[in-house]
């Protein structure tokens, strides 16, 4: 992830901030479109990308195989002969919580 | 989040987790599928320790959540680790389930089993359907994509704590990220019959309303509600045809949005409902690609970044509670991304908003 105090969020946040000002100009089809043509360039929402989006230092959990159902892992722990590890959360664990 | 920010980040964690059978559930949608016990497994949830209590602030019914290890009957191998130990967790995750690990290596083949009958118990209905009123067959080429959340650097709130301050959980919150699925069904409708170069046409109101209601909205810190009907001010997402062949169309996004309620309701911490407002502007740039002959996006992602204001009873960020305490409602930047999901369709959560405080027909309707 990009370091959010980073000298390269700063100047990606000035970019944005003046291609975002040309958007919100009144102007005409072809402007608009260019305007958000250069938002929507790759590299610049890949790096806002990157800055969102965890890494994969933050996102290690998912290297576990979490079954969603409860009922075919308890039925698996059993004909596997292993424990339960149930992660239990107020919203789901891998989604909203 | 605390687990993936915690529990989760510790390789020893992580390595001792293989060895369990591991599940993920939401307890309560887990529980109301568990309405009719008989047809389960009897007593599983007590022994687990999993059951809705009082708790002694007479906040009502609730039940613990956490990191549960278990034998396939229910019964505890270790005493669980939940969330009444956060947010510094007070014991090590690897150390929990190590403990747990010897439990079930000392006991007898009977002890690690059940009867083999519960096998052939009715299978509960899926959490999902119990609970979502989602319909029976989902559009097979319904568009999944998944949101992550965070927020966005704020000068003015990172701020070093006044000395002598009692700093409760200072940086707890900093860098803390949540995620959710996004369903659209219809995914040709976003798009006219013959797109050209050049065209500028709007998304549907219905998709774009959806996308306001139920994904834009503040859950960076906790659980947070949706937005009514009536809440979304702004909603426009436009897409703009950038390169078009017999196969395939290549597109940009733009669009703004805005949410915005005023009302009563209980902040975070407080006893009582208060006067407040909430809210959530945002400006979205992105890039599509669509291809005719499959009906379907090979590439849908965007960025919403914009304004949040305002909480709700469990959004509110601490890492800024410097006495007298606050509920961090100034506005302040906060950004999303949404990219198609790609990985295992059961593992593809369906969006919370289907399942948790609503119901799919709310979710669906247009």
């Amino acid at each position: 992830m990009l370091p959010l105090r980073s000298p390269q969020f700063a100047a990606l946040l000035a970019i944005a901030a003046l291609s975002l000002s040309a958007c919100n100009t009144p102007s005409d089809r072809p402007q608009r479109i260019e305007a958000a043509v250069h938002m929507a360039d790759p590299a610049l929402l890949e790096t806002w990308r990157d800055l969102i989006k965890p890494g994969e230092d933050e996102r290690r959990w998912e290297s576990i195989d979490w079954r969603s159902s409860a009922w075919d892992a308890i039925l698996e722990a059993r004909a596997l002969d292993r424990p339960l590890l149930v992660w239990s959360m107020n919203g789901h664990p891998l989604g909203f919580t | 989040m605390l687990y993936r920010r915690y529990d989760w980040t510790d390789p020893e964690a992580l390595e001792l987790a293989k060895q369990f059978v591991t599940v993920a559930v939401e307890h309560r949608t887990w529980q109301e599928s568990l309405a009719t016990p008989e047809q389960w497994f009897p007593g599983f949830l007590d022994r687990a320790g999993m059951q809705n209590y009082e708790p002694e602030d007479g906040h009502g019914a609730n039940a613990l959540v956490g990191l549960f290890a278990l034998r396939p009957d229910g019964t505890q191998l270790a005493v669980p680790r939940t969330t009444t130990e956060s947010p510094t967790p007070k014991r090590d995750t690897a150390e929990f389930l190590q403990a747990a690990l010897e439990a079930w290596d000392g006991l007898s083949p009977e002890e690690r089993t059940y009867d083999a009958a519960v096998a052939d118990y009715p299978r509960p209905p899926s959490p999902w359907e119990a609970a979502t009123n989602l319909p029976a067959e989902l559009p097979p080429n319904r568009v999944v994509l998944q949101s992550w959340i965070r927020d966005l650097p704020r000068e003015d709130k990172d701020e070093i704590a006044p000395e002598g301050a009692e700093i409760r959980r200072k940086g707890f919150f900093r860098d803390l990220w949540n995620t959710d699925f996004a369903w659209f069904e219809d995914p040709a409708a976003w798009l006219p019959e013959n797109p050209k170069v050049g065209d500028v046409y709007s998304v549907p109101r219905w998709a774009v309303e959806r996308l306001v209601r139920f994904h834009l909205v503040d859950n960076v810190a906790g659980l947070t509600r949706s937005f009514e009907r009536d809440h979304v001010e702004i909603a426009e997402i436009r897409l703009a045809v950038v390169a078009a062949s017999a196969d395939r169309v290549e597109m940009v996004l733009s669009g703004q949005t805005r949410a915005a309620e005023a009302g009563e309701w209980q902040l975070s911490q407080t006893t009582e409902e208060v006067a407040t407002t909430r809210g959530f502007e945002t400006t979205i740039h992105g890039r599509a690609t669509w291809l005719h002959r499959e009906e379907r996006f090979e590439r849908l992602e965007f960025l919403a970044k914009g304004t949040r204001w305002g909480g709700t009873a469990q959004n509110r960020r601490f890492e800024v509670e410097f006495p007298p305490t606050s509920n961090d409602l100034a506005p302040a930047p906060i950004g999303l991304w949404f990219e198609l999901y790609t990985g295992p369709e059961e593992k593809a959560i369906p969006p919370f908003f289907t399942w948790r405080g609503r119901s799919g027909a709310v979710y669906w309707a247009r």
